[in-house]
């Protein structure tokens, strides 16, 4: 049987989706192998992987290269793992996106508490809603990244999401140094220990919720 | 809903928005294309100007 494919995607950069990839795919790892999918030209993953080996680190993901044809390696990974996570470009590359989203099997699209972002999460939508007259099955969730409590905006963003096409989901992560913590250390949040405690909590909210929804 | 979440919900384009349960998302609304009004002018007959009633008209 394949295996589960989730796919961070929106098409404005800076927005944490490479963050998230790694730390998802982190969280899936304790319970089942995970294919960590870098399609982003950026190359984020691949780096930090290699930092982390550089660094001795250990217990990150397996990250592949998307390469010139990332929905072939997508297909491939999933043969292999339980789990393929998928870090998909941004807004450079909306091709590769549209076909990203008709093969995989979910989709989350992190959007920061900003007018700016959500204005630009609207237009990740709109693809999810083409990829799906391809891929009905898609199923997608909108999640908040680096929210920040203490803000208006950040309280106000769900109100403002919820007129979109697309569901958002209840739990949202916080702006936490542990995740630029665990970048700089070469590992994912799951392995600070203390440090990462309350982010790793907050991912594993998040993965709870995209199983049980 | 506060004045912010109104302001920010606003701020989508309509036609990203979710459409309302049951209905797709009406297109936005097309300015009204200016129609020219037909003209009616009064007539008024000059009865003076017209033969008298009681005329006989040569064969």
């Amino acid at each position: 049987m394949a295996g589960q494919i989730i796919a961070l995607a929106s098409l404005k950069g800076g927005c944490g989706k490479s963050t998230l990839a790694l730390n998802l795919a982190a969280g899936l790892a304790r319970s089942g192998s995970v294919g960590l999918v870098d399609s982003d030209p950026q190359g984020a993953l691949r780096h930090w992987a290699d930092w982390a080996e550089s660094a001795g680190g250990e217990g990150l993901p397996q990250v592949l290269a998307g390469g010139a044809d990332p929905v072939a390696v997508i297909v491939e990974a999933a043969r292999r793992h339980r789990y393929v996570v998928v870090d998909c470009p941004p807004s450079l590359d909306r091709v590769v996106t549209r076909r990203v989203l008709r093969r995989v099997d979910r989709v989350l699209i992190p959007v920061l508490p900003s007018p700016l972002d959500l204005w630009a999460c609207a237009e990740t939508v709109a693809a999810v809603r083409e990829a799906r007259e391809h891929n009905p099955g898609l199923r997608a969730w909108l999640l908040i990244n680096q929210a920040e409590p203490s803000s208006a905006l950040s309280r106000a963003m769900s109100r403002a999401l919820s007129s979109l096409d697309v569901p958002t989901l209840s739990c949202a992560v916080r702006r936490r140094a542990a995740f630029r913590t665990a970048a700089l250390e070469g590992v994912s949040v799951y392995q600070l220990g203390a440090r990462g405690r309350e982010a790793a909590r907050e991912i594993d909210q998040v993965i709870e919720e995209v199983n049980r929804t | 809903m506060s004045k912010l979440e109104d302001k920010l919900t606003a701020s989508i384009k309509p036609g990203q928005r979710k459409a309302p349960a049951g209905k797709p998302e009406a297109p936005a609304a097309a300015a009204p294309v200016p129609v020219a009004k037909a003209s009616v002018k009064a007539v008024v007959l000059d009865t003076a100007a017209l033969p008298h009633p009681d005329r006989v008209w040569p064969d």
